[in-house]
């Protein structure tokens, strides 16, 4: 099965080099045919890499430890369901994975617009099908999963060597979220391949039109959703397994998820002036350019070893490779731009200062200034390293000064905004919008004040998120209101038609709802408190309005580790409200890796986490390390609202700019209807 | 067996990736008119500044612009619709997509046909209409008219 995978590789790189070629081919001596050849080529290419995904996965199923990949990240032992997600537990498989899926949406693309964009689609599938030749080639040559092991006997002969066992799954890859949390985010890294395909595209076939952003929109949203999913993913995947209290560490890997995430929201935003105003044509490319290469940087910091992490794999070969692609793709996207500037001029200038435009382009600079931020503090230790020969390793205080302010600057957008109309809005209708918010945030700032609050972004954060709150909540009620007026129809119903009639505007206000709420929940960690200490049954751990008493101590055997739990009943005020059991696994691996399961009590006004560490040499005490985390609860709730905002901006709409967008594939739709009754 | 099965599989492949190059070449056309054409491009303008138009009244309506503000911003949007609708005039489109792709195709058919000269005396094409036949048909994929002797073999 392992040949027969490799089988499926090679093909599948011959069937999309072919399929760029014939792609490119077609379109310059227009031949038609050549260039149907050449996608059909990129849906061959894209089974082939399925079957390949196939044979992985039915190696791992079957405990077949031939395969490199199988013996490394899997084990005889190891649960069903953890055998499945052991595919992309290791380098090479998760390679196969990244390869899988890129092939999967570019093969859905090119599917898709099948009978659409046809002056646009050879250099589409040209461009998507160069990107997997390149993966194709490091999983083939480099990071092979079907790879095989060998033994060198003691005459130096080489001998094919299967294992009994494997190595196991990494044992803090064991966890939900953990499973779901590379293909979603896989998925928010390669998507940007799309708008990026068809924003080279444009250029090539000078195409001027805003086509390329209509139809690739749904993907970049689309995208955009499984970058912030999966970044959330993680987060929650450190803050219950890894258990050192907290969600985010501005870990390089962390941060290489977050940049292409800010260059993407600036990119949302600021395409909305191009579809409105005909203006920003050069920064929206240059943006997807920069997004798209912030994708394959994100997966290069994980492969390359460059940056030390605990998401990273070990160190591998990979390096230069993704430094000279990532360098090829800056250089021609650069010089097609470039070559093509003439056609990218912009219809219309700004009007006004206090116009929605400026305040997009304000939210951009934002945005590509705290990314750029991240950018330095993640590559400074490198930087460093290369210019004086020391490593100086950046820590959260680099990245927490930057980019708390800059946070905050953009919760202040997020709440007006919305206030500007295009073009120009006048400083008395400003006046009049801001009023109400305005009260409703200095008056939480002030009860704050009162409450005894001191830290001064925390409470500028949380005085901020009333004001954005209240600004949103304006936005729905006058707009129902209005709507009312007009159409007869009561609150509620104005209120659901409403949204349903505007769904990119007022999806949008529900993911800056979401936007909201997180910040509630980051604003929180300024409050943060830790106590730690060895217990023995029936002793007590204090922490903040929190009892912890230890009860008992527990040891057991599962299929893949033993266990040793300790039980702590919590009070609360003197009130027993629950009791937690964090718990101690070692793994029956080979190295034998321990970890500790965090034990969680939440509520939205805070999280009571407690973490067992060990136990004394003598084997009486256990040691306890408990945080109260405020707010953390909001985290997640405003990561699921964000989610929901986005499904409703993506619903598809009966009007509006969405059926305008569709009005070319009606058309494309007709004669296809014509070309078919041939 | 594993050679067998790759044999089948690169059959496959190599058949279903190289089918289009021994067809017929009625993509030609289809490339043609499945382009985005400056049509489509006036159409779209048209319909985002419609819906700008109606942002902006509702943006009004809200209280979010004055009225001097509106009126200007209305009358320089419509000057805008005014001029796309013109073009569209000119163009002779803009009383709906059915019309829109009808003439759109007619004129791209009459510009191949022109291109092409006369069919007087070509067996290749269509007597009546002018377009190309297609091999082994009876009757004009274009026009519907019976193709008697020039059945094409």
């Amino acid at each position: 099965m392992g040949d027969f995978g490799n089988f499926c590789l090679l093909l599948a790189f011959c069937l999309a080099a072919y399929a760029a070629l014939a792609a490119i081919l077609g379109a310059v001596q227009k031949q038609p045919r050549l260039v149907h050849s050449g996608e059909r080529a990129a849906m061959a290419s894209c089974a082939s890499i399925s079957l390949a995904f196939g044979s992985l996965l039915y190696l791992l199923l079957s405990d077949d430890f031939s395969a490199s990949h199988v013996a490394n990240a899997s084990s005889r032992a190891l649960p069903l369901f953890y055998k499945i997600a052991a595919l992309w537990g290791a380098h090479d498989g998760s390679m196969l994975l990244w390869v899988f899926i890129t092939a999967l949406i570019s093969g859905i693309v090119i599917r898709q617009n099948r009978f659409r964009h046809r002056d646009l689609m050879p250099y589409v599938t040209a461009v998507l099908m160069f990107n997997l030749v390149f993966f194709l080639l490091l999983n083939i040559f480099i990071s092979n999963p079907f790879s095989q092991l060998v033994a060198v006997s003691a005459d130096g002969t080489m001998q094919k060597y299967i294992p009994e066992d494997g190595q196991g799954l990494n044992p803090l890859l064991q966890y939900w979220a953990m499973v779901i949390h590379p293909p979603i985010l896989y998925v928010g890294f390669i998507g940007f391949v799309i708008p990026f395909a068809f924003a080279m595209a444009s250029l090539i076939a000078r195409q001027p039109g805003d086509a390329w952003i209509r139809t690739t929109r749904p993907w970049t949203l689309l995208t955009w959703l499984f970058l912030g999913a999966g970044l959330m993913l993680g987060a929650k995947w450190a803050y219950v397994v890894l258990g050192w209290g907290g969600y985010w560490g501005w870990d390089p890997v962390e941060n290489s998820a977050l940049m292409p995430w800010l260059t993407g929201t600036a990119f949302l935003h600021s395409v909305v002036i191009q579809e409105r105003r005909g203006m920003l044509k050069v920064w929206n490319i240059l943006l997807v350019v920069v997004t798209f290469l912030l994708g394959i940087f994100g997966t290069f910091l994980t492969r390359s070893g460059i940056v030390s992490s605990v998401h990273a794999f070990a160190d591998s070969n990979l390096g230069k490779f993704f430094i000279g692609y990532m360098l090829f793709v800056l250089s021609a996207s650069l010089f097609l731009i470039a070559h093509r500037l003439p056609m990218l001029k912009g219809e219309h200038a700004l009007d006004s200062i206090l116009s929605r435009e400026s305040a997009f382009l304000f939210n951009n600079l934002l945005l590509v200034v705290a990314c750029f931020a991240i950018l330095w503090g993640t590559m400074f230790p490198v930087l460093s390293e290369w210019v004086r020969g020391s490593k100086i390793t950046v820590g959260s205080p680099f990245f927490n000064s930057i980019n708390i302010p800059i946070g905050l600057l953009l919760l202040f957008l997020t709440g007006v905004g919305p206030f500007f109309a295009w073009r120009k809005t006048s400083a008395a209708s400003l006046r009049r919008a801001f009023f109400w918010p305005s009260i409703l945030g200095v008056a939480a700032c002030s009860a704050l004040i009162i409450g005894g609050m001191r830290h001064f972004y925390s409470m500028m954060a949380l005085a901020l998120a009333v004001f954005v709150i209240a600004t949103i909540a304006l936005e729905f009620i006058k707009g129902a209101r209005v709507r009312g007026k007009n159409t007869g129809e009561n609150f509620l119903r104005a209120l659901a038609n409403l949204v349903m009639k505007n769904k990119r505007r007022y999806g949008g206000y529900i993911v800056h709802f979401g936007v909201v709420l997180i910040f509630i929940g980051i604003a929180g960690s300024a409050f943060n408190k830790q106590e730690s200490r060895q217990l023995v049954s029936g002793q007590e751990l204090s922490i903040g309005s929190y009892n912890l008493k230890m009860t008992d101590y527990k040891e057991g055997n599962q299929e893949s580790y033993t266990y040793g739990k300790v039980i702590l009943q919590v009070y609360k005020n003197g009130k027993h409200i629950a009791t937690l059991t964090p718990e101690r696994r070692q793994f029956k691996t080979a190295n034998q890796q321990t970890t500790a399961t965090v034990a969680l009590h939440s509520t939205p006004k805070e999280d009571l986490y407690v973490i067992f560490t060990g136990v004394s040499s003598d084997g009486t005490k256990f040691e306890i390390v408990a945080y109260v985390n405020p707010l953390v609860f909001w985290v997640w709730v405003g990561t699921l609202v964000l989610i929901l905002g986005t499904m409703v901006t993506l619903l598809p709409g009966h009007k509006g700019m969405l059926a305008a967008s569709q009005e070319p594939f009606l058309k494309s739709a007709a004669l296809k209807a014509i070309l078919e009754s041939k | 067996m594993l050679i067998f099965a790759c044999g089948i599989i690169v059959l496959l492949a190599g058949f279903y990736t190289l089918l289009p190059l021994f067809r017929d070449s009625g993509g030609n056309m289809e490339a043609e008119l499945l382009t985005e054409s400056g049509l489509d491009r006036l159409l779209y303008q048209k319909a985002i500044l419609y819906s700008t138009l109606k942002d902006l009244e509702f943006e009004f309506k809200v209280g979010r612009l004055a009225r001097e503000d509106f009126r200007q911003l209305e009358s320089a949007y419509k000057a805008e619709a005014a001029m796309i609708l013109q073009k569209l005039d000119q163009m002779g489109a803009g009383t709906g997509l059915d019309e829109a792709i009808e003439r759109d195709i007619a004129a791209r058919k009459a510009e191949m046909f022109a291109s092409a000269g006369s069919p007087k005396g070509d067996p290749s094409r269509c007597q009546s209409c002018g377009a190309m036949l297609l091999p082994g048909k009876k009757f004009c994929a274009d026009c519907g008219k019976a193709i008697g002797d020039t059945v094409l073999q």
